[in-house]
């Protein structure tokens, strides 16, 4: 999209055009689907897209073009979806510390597997991949998957992803690298089963 | 440098964040510890999976949106 019409756009939606409207929810809601439906079930999902619209159009004067407006509509909606979240947080998650390599007491981890075969990428079909990783992430505790798919999917900076969440950045780096290590953990039994299927 | 140590400040050399004292440490630790090297490529590829694996969904236009969906936003304002 050019910045010319993104420009029209934001122009159209302040002085309230229903064509600018129509024409930034179809270039957007696809898009924006996608995002909620890595955070919230199907119904929850296109509420929190429904509320993002309803968000632009009362607070388009404040979209300052820091940022592109899909850009920005995303944010407003992740905030949408950990809002959500927070409303219905299980209590009843399993500790991190369940994911997270053991060591010995000279410091070497314990069961230390091999490298993950090169072709680990080509045995699944990229569906597939996306599924299983998607299975994984979902076994992590809320607080750190957070962390890990605001920083290493939606892209945020530390710092956002501290804002976004409410934390101290130091908390942000400590739980991104347990998130990923934790992931990396779940994964690897499957990824060393499939390289022994080849 | 023992692995625990060298995996609890991964983050810090996959982010280049380590000062030339500290990479010197983990550059020598990776020279004598095959475990930490395997650990090391398969960290790289867990971020990479989740970054990859996400931006094959970011598509957008392709997916299908439910029209019930779409006329519910558009009627906001028409009100």
């Amino acid at each position: 999209m050019s910045a010319e019409k993104e420009s029209s756009w934001i122009e159209g939606l302040r002085a309230g055009d229903s064509d600018s409207y129509r024409e930034v929810v179809e270039s957007t809601i696809g898009k924006l689907l996608v995002v909620a439906r890595r955070y919230l079930n199907e119904d929850d999902a296109r509420d929190a897209v429904q509320d993002t619209y309803l968000k632009l159009l009362s607070s388009i004067e404040k979209f300052r073009g820091d940022s592109s407006l899909l850009t920005w509509l995303q944010r407003i909606l992740i905030n949408e979806c950990l809002m959500r979240l927070r409303k219905q947080k299980n209590r009843h998650e399993t500790s991190i510390d369940e994911y997270l390599p053991s060591y010995l007491e000279d410091g070497h981890r314990v069961n230390p597997q091999p490298v993950w075969p090169d072709n680990y990428n080509t045995v699944l079909t990229r569906e597939q991949r996306c599924n299983q990783v998607q299975e994984n992430l979902m076994k992590l505790p809320e607080d750190y998957r957070l962390v890990i798919m605001l920083r290493d999917i939606e892209g945020f900076s530390g710092k956002e992803a501290a804002e976004t969440l409410g934390i101290s950045l130091a908390a942000v780096k400590v739980r991104l690298h347990r998130a990923r290590q934790a992931l990396r953990e779940l994964l690897e039994p499957l990824m060393l089963e499939e390289a022994g299927d080849l | 440098m023992t692995c625990k140590e060298f995996i609890d400040f991964l983050i810090d050399y996959y982010d280049g964040n380590l000062s030339q004292e500290e990479r010197e440490k983990f550059d020598a630790h990776i020279e004598v510890c095959p475990d930490c090297v395997a650990y090391l490529e398969s960290y790289k590829s867990t971020v990479s999976l989740v970054k990859q694996t996400h931006a094959d969904s970011e598509v957008g236009e392709d997916i299908e949106v439910p029209a019930s969906l779409i006329n519910a936003i558009l009627a906001v304002q028409e009100k």
